[in-house]
């Protein structure tokens, strides 16, 4: 990570700081975040987040934004389907249990050939205490499975490295 | 006063009172929005920050200082919801960063209200040290189901095994919970609880829906120890469901070493134990007096487990004794065409190779 300003500070700065999460007094607290840097448009490798969880979308979006990935999130299957052909992303990370068409399904149209590249490189997610979904996914030839609860890091370095084995990766 | 103005009376009455009811309605509607516009700002200007002590480009040291103390309930209900979707040093570094606010969680623990202390037990369950995990198991205990039920799922989250045994005792004040629920719940403690399982499941003074639930968890936890006393239970007499519980086990866990316990279940008169022991007998077993028996089954009363025994030979590897039943036109062949047609492995021709 190159050297950036620090993140917080004490007290606050003016209000007009520029910062997305602009607190300064307001609400009492006294952090204030500084600018975001733009990312560079956009040569960079894409990753798919399908998953109806908005947390945990904010969550990788900002991990990946910072690993130099461009990051589209949708909330369920039909939508990945679409994203899958008009983003079209180098990882697609799928939540199992999405609605309407499941991760399974979708991993299934992609290796058939159905939609995006049957070649792409696809993680499958899911919640810890079910081993049978990870014997599924990689059945159904998921490229990995992210089991959460999960460590960003450990995220991160996994969608990296299958980046990096993209076919045709950038 | 004539009936006319009783009428008169009453209808005023109930004017007044449904303009208060609405007016009231109306206030808390619009006390609800006032919180939740609060709320979602808060989280609009607390988020980025959170974001980045977890990425590590921000100091958690730094992170609770900048919150006012009337703030360090909300923040710790933000944070919460981070720390269940995470592990590692994402977790560390969360917990880190609110490990200053957590006073407020502990103080709530002796709160009136039990939502409040459900909520504390949570909070400290995700993003608590280790010195809060006697108060957790304390809170097995409550009064109040709400909190039993959030300390469990707190401990259980801790993955400490040495919490396993307290609870597995507490569990039967769950009773509303599926047994899916409760061992998925156990399993987060890991193979470190075997051992507390294995008693509870082996125990006929533990409540039944205890024990199939440890079973189930000792099956997702892999644990091979557990095939013995599986086989114990599934041949005693019993409970159809635990000793259903346990023939799962074994369908997973077991080896030829416990066939001979399930094998005499294959003629059970109950639909639910037939159905299980074929399908444990099929993974289990390589005997071919075994795949006779499983054949045999095709032909059950029960559809359930003809086509269980169907699916049990295909899985086991007799595809090729099934498709020769394929061709016939009673019970048996119906069912081994169809279990074939299910799994993609359509019936050959007579002389193909299998």
């Amino acid at each position: 990570m190159s050297a950036r300003p620090p993140l917080l500070s004490r007290p606050a700065p003016a209000p007009d700081a520029g910062g997305t999460a602009s607190g300064g007094r307001a609400g009492g607290d006294v952090w204030v975040a500084r600018p975001r840097p733009t990312p560079p448009a956009d040569d960079r490798p894409r990753v798919l987040i399908a998953d109806d969880d908005g947390v945990t979308g904010r969550v990788l979006r900002h991990r990946f934004e910072r690993d130099g990935l461009a990051v589209e999130i949708v909330a369920d299957g039909i939508d990945a389907l679409a994203s899958l052909a008009a983003f079209p992303p180098t990882v697609a990370l799928i939540n199992v249990a999405l609605a309407g068409v499941d991760g399974f399904e979708v991993l299934r149209r992609v290796r058939a050939g159905d939609v995006g590249a049957p070649a792409l490189r696809l993680a499958l997610m899911g919640w810890a205490g079910n081993d049978a979904l990870i014997v599924r996914g990689f059945a159904l030839d998921a490229d990995d499975f992210i089991v959460r609860p999960f460590s960003l890091a450990e995220v991160s370095a996994r969608i990296r490295r299958l980046a990096r084995r993209a076919p045709h990766a950038r | 006063m004539t009936a006319f103005h009783l009428v008169l009376v009453l209808l005023v009455g109930v004017t007044v009172c449904a303009g208060l009811f609405a007016a009231t309605a109306l206030l808390l509607h619009a006390w609800s929005a006032r919180a939740d516009a609060r709320r979602a700002a808060r989280t609009a200007r607390w988020e980025p920050v959170l974001l980045d002590v977890l990425v590590g480009e921000a100091d958690p040291a730094v992170f609770a200082e900048g919150f006012v103390r009337r703030h360090h309930g909300p923040a710790l209900e933000l944070a919460a919801t981070y720390a269940l979707r995470l592990d590692g040093e994402s977790l560390t570094r969360l917990s880190a960063a609110m490990a200053p606010l957590l006073p407020r969680a502990r103080a709530l623990l002796h709160a009136r209200r039990p939502d409040r202390r459900a909520t504390a037990v949570r909070l400290l369950g995700f993003l608590g040290t280790d010195a809060d995990r006697p108060a957790l198991a304390l809170a097995l205990s409550d009064r109040s189901p709400l909190v039993a039920m959030a300390a469990a799922r707190a401990l259980a989250r801790t993955q400490d095994a040495g919490y396993a045994d307290a609870l597995i005792a507490a569990l039967g004040r769950f009773e509303t919970w599926g047994t899916n629920a409760v061992a998925s719940m156990l399993t987060l403690f890991g193979l470190p609880a075997a051992p507390a399982l294995m008693r509870a499941f082996a125990s006929a003074d533990v409540p039944s829906a205890t024990r199939i639930a440890c079973a189930e968890a000792l099956r997702r936890l892999g644990y091979l120890p557990a095939a013995g006393d599986a086989a114990a239970i599934a041949g005693a007499a019993g409970g159809v469901e635990l000793r259903a519980a346990a023939l799962r086990l074994l369908r997973d866990l077991g080896g030829p070493a416990e066939a001979s316990a399930v094998r005499t279940l294959i003629e059970s008169p109950s639909d639910v134990l037939r159905l299980h022991a074929v399908s444990a007998l099929a993974a289990i077993s390589q005997d071919p007096g075994d795949a006779a028996r499983i054949e045999h089954a095709l032909s059950d009363a029960s559809p359930w487990v003809a086509q269980r025994a169907a699916r049990g030979l295909i899985e086991s590897g007799r595809v090729a004794s099934l498709r020769a039943l394929a061709g016939g036109a009673g019970q048996p062949h119906r069912v081994a065409r169809q279990a074939l047609a299910e799994a993609g492995l359509v019936a050959s021709e007579p002389g193909s190779p299998s």
